[in-house]
This record gives C-alpha cells, sequence and structure tokens, in this order.
C-alpha cells in the first residue's frame, strides 16, 4: 500500500521534489513505521548517545563537587598515565590476545555447526541436537564459571581424575597461566557455539530451494551443495555479523573473565573490562578509567571501519 | 454469540476515561497513613526525612520487617526514615558511585578505610565531632578509643564509627579428633604447625583409607591467613589491607621486609608437600572455611565465635568430630593473628538536612534500654525468645535449638531473609559479635553476661581469649593521600606474586625481586613517607 502510494505519487507530480518535502512525505507514508522507531530511537538516544557527553572526563580532573564541566582540564594526562603503566599494557596484550583467538576460533564455528545440523535430514535428531547446543547459552557464567571450577579440580574434578586414571599427572588448571585463555576459548565455544548458529540456521532456511534442485539436477554431491549452495547463501550474513563482531573486538567479556581469573593467572586474564571495573568501579577513578574505556571505544570503532572498507574491496556487502 | 451484549465502541472509550480519571484521582491522593505508624499526631508533611543506607536484611522488604527498623520507626515519630537497604556484596561496587553521584544517604554506612578518603577528596561529607558531643553521649561512652582513630582526618572527627563491633576476632582453630588419631597436640611453634598441615594431608586423619584430607585450604589471594605470616614477624592484613609496623623509629609496610619472602618460602614448602587443599587460592572468594566445615580440612583461620558452629556442621558428616582452636603459631618472627580494627562506620553528607538528628539516630542504638532490646541474635518472638519483663531480649541457647529439632529448622526458614545481620546493621552486631556495654546497669550486664556464657561452648570461649591474646593491629592508623593512586597497583601485583609464590608457579628469589623493584617505582616510598607524616 504505501509502496503504490510512493509511485502514485511519483508518477502524478512528474517532477522532482525537494529533500526536505520529500522527507516529509516520506514520514507520513511510512508513518506507521516510523512510530515503531520511536521507542529503539528514544534508548539509543538517552542510553548511548547522551552519556557519550560523559566521555569528557577523559580529559579532566574530574572531582564531584565541581561536576564534569567544573572539573579541571588535564589534557591528555590520563591517557599518557595509561599508556605508561605496565599493568595496562599487560592488559591490552591479554585483551588483542583473548580477542583475536576468540575472532579465530568462536566465530566460524557457528556457521560450521550451522552447515552441519542442516545437513541432519533426521528431523526429530536433528531437534535434539539443537536442543543440546543451545542449552548452555542459558546458563548465567557464574553457574558455568562453577561447573568448569568442579570439573577442573585438581582435588577431585572429573578431567583430573581421568587423567590420573591413565596414569597421567594431575594439573591445577586455573593455578597455571598458560592454560587461562585456551580455557575462556574452549568455554566459550561450548557455551556460546549453539546460540550462535542460529542466526545461520534461520538465513538457511531462507536460501531458494531452486537452487537446490538445480545443483542437484547439474550433478552436485551434499558437500558441493553445501560449497556453492549454502555457503554463498550465508555469504551476506556472514560478512555483517564479522563486521559487527570486530566493532566489539575488544569486548571480550568481562563476566566470564571475571569470574574465571583469579590472582595466579592474571598475568595472562586481566583485560581491559577487568582492568575498568577494578579500577574504575571499585577505586572510583572514573576519569582515568574512562579513558581507557574511550581507547577501547575507539579502536573497535576503527576496527569497524577497516573490515567495512575490506569488505567492499572484496567485492561484499558492508554494513555502511 | 448474538444473544451477547454488544460492546460498543462508545462504551470502550467510556470505560477508557473513567479508568484513566481513576487512576489519575488515585495518584493525586495523599498517601493512606499507616495505622500503627505511631505517627498520628503529626500533620503530614511536617516529618523530617532522613535516609538510611546499611547493609542488614536479605532484601529491602525483610529488613522492613525486621524488629530494629519496626523498633526505629515507632521511637522517632518526627522522623520518616528512607530505607535504603543494599545487599554487602552490591555495596562494594555501589558505594564508589554513590559518592562520585553525591548520591549518598543521610546516614550512610561505608568502610572507614576505603571510604572516607575518597568521601573527604570530594569534600562530600561532614565533620561529626561537635555533633557527637552534643547528640551521642551513648555512643562515647560505650565505643574504645582506639575505635576512633581511623575515621579521624586533619584532625578532624569524619564518621561516627561502627563503635563497639570490632572484627579483632581471629584464631587457627583444629579438628581436635583428627589430632587426637594422628597422637599429636596443637602446635605451638610454626615447625609444628607445618608438620600437623602435612600429616592432616597425608596421613588419613580420619582412617578412611583414602587419600580425601587436606592441612587447610587457603583463601583466594593468600589474603586471609595471617597466622602463618605474624610466625616469620610480617603480616599480610586480611583482605590484602596491608600491615605496618615501627621499625628502627619508622613505620614500614611488612610486605618489603625479609621475613615476607621467609614467610612465603615457608608457605610454598607446605604446599608441595600437600599440606594445603589444591584448589586453595584459585577458587572463588568465599569458599576458605567451607572445607572445614565439611571435614575435608583440618585446620582453618576464622572467628573465634565459628568454633561450635563449624562443630555441628563437621558432625554431620563425622559425628565424633571436634574443634579446637590454637595459639598462634610462634616463629622467628614472633607470633599473631590479625585484628581487623574498626573499619565499618557511619558519615553524613554534606546534603543532609537534618545532621544533629542523624547522630540522634545513631545514639539512640546506644541507649542500655534499646540496646537490650535489639542485641539479640535471631528475629524477635520466632528465633529468640523475645523480650522478658525487663523488656531485655532472651537468646535461646544452643540445648534448646537442638532441643527444638526439626521446629528449630521451620523458624529459621520462616524469617531467613531477615536474619542476616537481623534486618538492620547499623552500629550494633549481635551478642557475641559485640560484648554487653559497660553502660548497662548492673542487673541489665548479668543478664547478657549470662546469656553470653550459656550461647558459647567452653572450646568457643577458650577460641576468644586466644584470639584477644595474640591480637596483632597494623599501626598505620588511616590511609594517606598516595594510597588512592599506588595501593590498588601495590596490592594486585603483591597479591599476584604472593599467590604464585606459594603454589611455586614462580620463584620465589626471582619474584621477590620483582615485587620489591615494583614497589620502589609505583609509589611504595611515597606512600611510607607519608604513613610516616601521619
Amino acid at each position: 500500500m504505501a509502496t503504490s502510494a510512493v509511485s502514485k505519487s511519483t508518477a502524478i507530480s512528474g517532477r522532482r521534489r525537494s529533500f526536505w518535502a520529500q522527507f516529509v512525505f516520506n514520514l507520513w507514508t511510512y508513518r506507521y513505521l516510523y512510530l515503531m522507531l520511536v521507542l529503539p530511537f528514544v534508548f539509543f538516544i538517552i542510553f548511548r548517545f547522551y552519556p557519550m557527553w560523559g566521555n569528557i572526563i577523559a580529559f579532566k580532573k574530574y572531582q564531584l563537587m565541581r561536576g564534569i564541566w567544573g572539573s579541571q582540564w588535564v589534557g591528555f594526562q590520563h591517557f599518557n598515565t595509561l599508556f605508561d603503566d605496565p599493568a595496562f599494557l599487560r592488559v591490552l596484550r591479554n585483551t588483542v590476545s583473548i580477542a583475536f583467538f576468540k575472532l579465530v576460533f568462536t566465530f566460524p564455528a557457528p556457521i560450521i555447526l550451522a552447515l552441519f545440523i542442516n545437513e541432519i535430514r533426521h528431523m526429530a535428531y536433528k531437534r535434539f541436537v539443537q536442543t543440546v547446543v543451545y542449552v548452555p547459552h542459558f546458563l548465567s557464567w557464574v553457574i558455568y564459571g562453577a561447573i568448569l571450577y568442579i570439573v577442573l579440580s585438581p582435588a577431585n574434578g572429573i578431567v583430573n581424575n581421568i587423567a590420573a586414571s591413565l596414569g597421567m599427572e594431575k594439573v591445577a588448571f586455573f593455578q597455571k597461566p598458560g592454560y587461562f585463555q585456551p580455557i575462556v576459548i574452549i568455554s566459550s565455544l561450548l557455551k556460546e557455539t549453539g546460540w550462535a548458529a542460529i542466526i545461520y540456521l534461520a538465513t538457511i532456511s531462507t536460501i531458494d530451494l531452486t537452487l537446490y534442485e538445480a545443483a542437484i539436477i547439474d550433478g552436485a554431491n551434499r558437500w558441493q551443495l553445501m560449497r556453492y549452495v549454502t555457503l554463498p547463501g550465508l555469504a551476506m550474513t556472514i560478512v555483517t555479523l564479522f563486521i559487527l563482531q570486530i566493532g566489539f573486538f575488544l569486548n571480550v567479556g568481562f563476566e566470564q573473565i571475571f569470574i574465571l581469573q583469579n590472582n595466579m593467572v592474571l598475568m595472562t586474564a586481566d583485560v581491559i573490562e577487568t582492568f575498568i571495573y577494578r579500577v574504575g568501579i571499585r577505586q572510583a577513578r572514573f576519569d582515568f578509567t574512562t579513558a581507557a574505556g574511550l581507547f577501547n571505544g575507539l579502536v573497535g570503532m576503527v576496527l569497524v571501519l577497516l573490515a567495512d572498507r575490506l569488505a567492499k574491496r572484496l567485492d561484499l556487502p558492508g554494513i555502511f | 454469540m448474538s444473544s451477547q451484549p454488544k460492546f460498543t465502541r462508545r462504551q470502550a472509550l467510556k470505560l477508557m476515561g473513567i479508568t484513566s480519571v481513576s487512576a489519575y484521582l488515585a495518584a493525586c491522593a495523599p498517601p493512606t497513613e499507616m495505622a500503627d505508624s505511631g505517627d498520628s499526631e503529626m500533620p503530614a508533611g511536617e516529618k523530617k526525612k532522613i535516609s538510611i543506607s546499611h547493609i542488614g536484611g536479605g532484601s529491602v522488604e525483610a529488613s522492613e520487617k525486621s524488629h530494629r527498623m519496626m523498633l526505629l520507626r515507632s521511637s522517632f515519630p518526627d522522623i520518616e526514615f528512607e530505607n535504603r537497604w543494599v545487599s554487602y556484596a552490591a555495596y562494594l561496587d555501589k558505594i564508589p558511585v554513590q559518592i562520585a553521584s553525591g548520591d549518598l544517604a543521610d546516614l550512610q554506612f561505608c568502610n572507614a578505610f576505603n571510604d572516607i578518603p575518597l568521601m573527604m577528596e570530594n569534600e562530600v561529607i561532614i565533620e561529626t565531632g561537635p555533633l557527637l558531643e552534643q547528640f551521642g553521649q551513648n555512643i562515647l561512652a560505650v565505643t574504645p578509643e582506639a575505635a576512633w582513630a581511623s575515621t579521624v582526618y586533619d584532625g578532624r572527627q569524619v564518621a561516627v564509627t561502627h563503635n563497639i563491633y570490632d572484627l579483632n576476632i581471629w584464631c587457627s582453630q583444629y579438628r581436635g579428633d583428627w589430632l587426637e588419631a594422628l597422637g599429636m597436640g596443637i602446635p605451638e611453634t610454626i615447625d609444628e604447625y607445618g608438620e600437623v598441615l602435612r600429616a592432616f594431608s597425608n596421613s588419613d586423619p580420619d582412617g578412611n583409607g583414602e587419600d580425601d584430607t587436606y592441612g587447610r585450604l587457603l583463601y583466594n589471594s593468600v589474603r586471609f591467613d595471617d597466622d602463618f605470616f605474624h610466625a616469620f614477624g610480617v603480616a599480610v592484613g586480611h583482605h590484602l589491607n596491608g600491615f605496618w609496623r615501627q621499625r628502627d623509629g619508622r613505620l614500614e609496610l611488612d610486605w618489603v621486609q625479609p621475613g615476607m619472602k621467609d614467610a612465603l618460602a615457608w608457605m610454598s614448602s607446605v604446599w608441595a608437600d600437600g599440606g594445603f587443599h589444591p584448589d586453595s587460592i584459585s577458587i572463588p572468594l568465599g569458599q576458605k572455611d567451607n572445607a572445614f566445615r565439611a571435614g575435608i580440612a583440618g585446620n582453618v583461620y576464622t572467628a573465634w565465635s565459628a568454633v561450635d558452629f563449624a562443630q555441628n556442621q563437621i558432625r554431620t558428616v563425622a559425628p565424633e568430630a571436634t574443634v579446637v582452636a590454637g595459639p598462634a603459631p610462634e616463629g622467628p618472627g614472633g607470633r599473631g593473628y590479625t585484628g581487623e580494627g574498626w573499619p565499618w562506620c557511619f558519615v553524613i553528607p554534606i546534603t543532609a538536612e537534618h545532621p544533629e538528628d542523624c547522630v540522634r539516630v545513631i545514639d539512640w542504638f546506644f541507649t542500655p534500654d534499646i540496646a537490650a532490646q535489639i542485641l539479640c541474635e535471631g528475629v524477635l518472638g520466632v528465633t529468640n525468645k523475645g523480650l522478658n519483663e525487663n523488656g531485655w531480649c532472651v537468646e535461646f541457647t544452643p540445648e534448646e535449638k537442638a532441643a527444638m529439632g526439626d521446629e528449630w529448622t521451620q523458624k529459621q526458614n520462616e524469617v531467613q531473609d531477615i536474619n542476616v545481620f537481623w534486618g538492620l546493621w547499623l552500629t550494633i552486631g549481635t551478642l557475641g559479635g559485640v560484648q554487653p556495654f559497660p553502660t548497662f546497669p548492673p542487673d541489665m550486664k548479668a543478664h547478657f553476661d549470662g546469656m553470653l556464657e550459656a550461647k558459647y561452648s567452653e572450646e568457643s570461649l577458650a577460641a576468644q581469649v586466644i584470639s584477644q591474646e595474640y591480637l596483632r593491629l597494623t599501626e598505620k592508623p588511616r590511609p594517606v593521600q598516595a594510597d588512592k593512586e599506588y595501593w590498588p597497583g601495590l596490592q594486585t601485583r603483591f597479591g599476584e606474586f604472593i599467590s604464585q609464590a606459594v603454589a611455586g608457579t614462580i620463584d620465589i628469589d626471582q619474584g621477590w625481586s620483582e615485587w620489591l623493584d615494583f614497589f620502589e617505582k609505583n609509589g611504595g616510598p611515597l606512600l611510607t613517607e607519608q604513613v610516616n607524616e601521619i
């Protein structure tokens, strides 16, 4: 109905509208759609854009009684302190390392899982598999972390018990810095892969079935169907999600890391988010950690822009 | 279908109109007066408003139901109290944000060592000394002199301490039946202590033929195991709060003394021999006492008042178990148990409209007649016996609780949401945690002394004596300016180092040099200088 209205208006007028006239016309024509947009728009204004104003305390010595504007400007002092702080450099290194390995392992995993689930022909079994892989997502990291502690305990954890029964040495996984990041990656994979696969399964279900039929007539086997029909059908979703995930590159998951870390493994477990929590919230150094958060956000933004440009260069759809 | 009356659009609009007008009128109506609020004589709108931030009760609703809160409300009919309850866990995250935003309650609960420096820096709290002189005579009469030290800044008293509720209560406790089974006595020296821990782990003290027992489960970050450290003349300070002592006429931090390295080497050797539970350090906070209470570990460093509770818990898996407290083990550096002093307090922000009433309210808790009503553990009339003919509360004795059996469990379940600090954890703890006030009249004091005696076993009371005998307190009275910038970094680095040193994942010599280097380059000398200027 709305489309026909636009065609009609264009046909009748036969002349070009000014930008604002077209804008108002569209606003009225699609008023119900825009109405639906109001709440999310207000949400973003209040909770996303308005707080950005507070970022200026990254350049001030923030004092409560003087307020944000009244506090003294200190330029890039907090950034200098941040990059001179050996703890922050370690934090940055850990964050990049965890983020990189999470991207490498946890991004493709749901795509592969979705492709495999899609190949299951027995419907009851398919539903069973889907349910089993979704369930961990619904456990909070607190519960999941506790399960990991129990499973990996050197005293009586099942992993160590099996290792001991095979004549191997017991390992205190949560006391060795070298094990921390692999535990984070693997636990993320186990917990979230199934849930993340949903979006790919939904996309697969929208692929035109005639493409499969045509490919089968051309003699394609199941592997080739997956390779030449399903994967290209997923390409746009994959690129979009990849670019979005890149934007959160340095957000490696506060809850998970915070719950799993301890002082024994801090050298590989301290990340920007836990650093901000520890220093910013617990020690109330809001100006200093706003600088850290701003840095985090800027890195994310640059990475998104780069990924978008890269995608367009490769003739893949970007997000802008 | 056609037989049903039609609900027309006009009717729908009318109904919506009536609903909206009713809702509007309801919203505009004055709040209904509570029949039993005791303020019926006060015209609406003339009450003073005081908000109280505290951590008692399992929720704000539970706190409202507590006897302490109801008594407070009824005793001050001229004041409208806003109950700003917060859970202890949330408090830790919330207080810095409250300070930064200025959103403090009129009576703001906080930690003197951690929170007051920030409040002073932001100039958000008022001086309380003169107000205490005027309105706080009951508090002043019962508070030990030492308790005030942490709340004096620039010569001004800026907070009301958590008065008589101290945390100088820690001691080492053992499985008496295990010691007996192994033919060992309560250790007196640090070497004997090590042997006991090793034997608990490796010599099957429970006699079940399985390798399923341990000496002790260390606290996360080794932040609560000072009984070992004092034997080497140093201490970590509970929760990594630091421990300062006079050395050659200057206050020095224990963390950088040679004895610290020796203590870590000693602990590492016990760890290597399996004396500590292998999940120690890396498990989440709060598990410290659980291995002991579950009958897995034979030693724990905890509050003296936990002896009876621990014994009862262990007896569910080992009916013959006994728990005994022991003296601080002696070593080359002496011996001792860390006291935490008086960390909790109340401050009054500059935004409080009635500061004198705020002090009056706190002081009210220390009026003997009021304290006598709220000092008991349990919820009045449910998990304690209620008030006697004098209006003094009465607790159940352990024997009476045991005789009640399932009924006791039922009572506890009934009020479990209130029983976290009994609904309003203000200036007063509960009997045991606090002692009967010196200001109590003789008969009242005798009542509570008698109850205290009946409340704890001989072993517990012996543990209390031990905890006091070996009590050591840091000599740094309060935070200094440099704490804010440097102390958190030093805490993190030191916590990391000692955890790794004890568990043997680093070379202690190398780790020690690196730690000293870190201390030198990250504010250690400035901190020491400022502490000595206090």
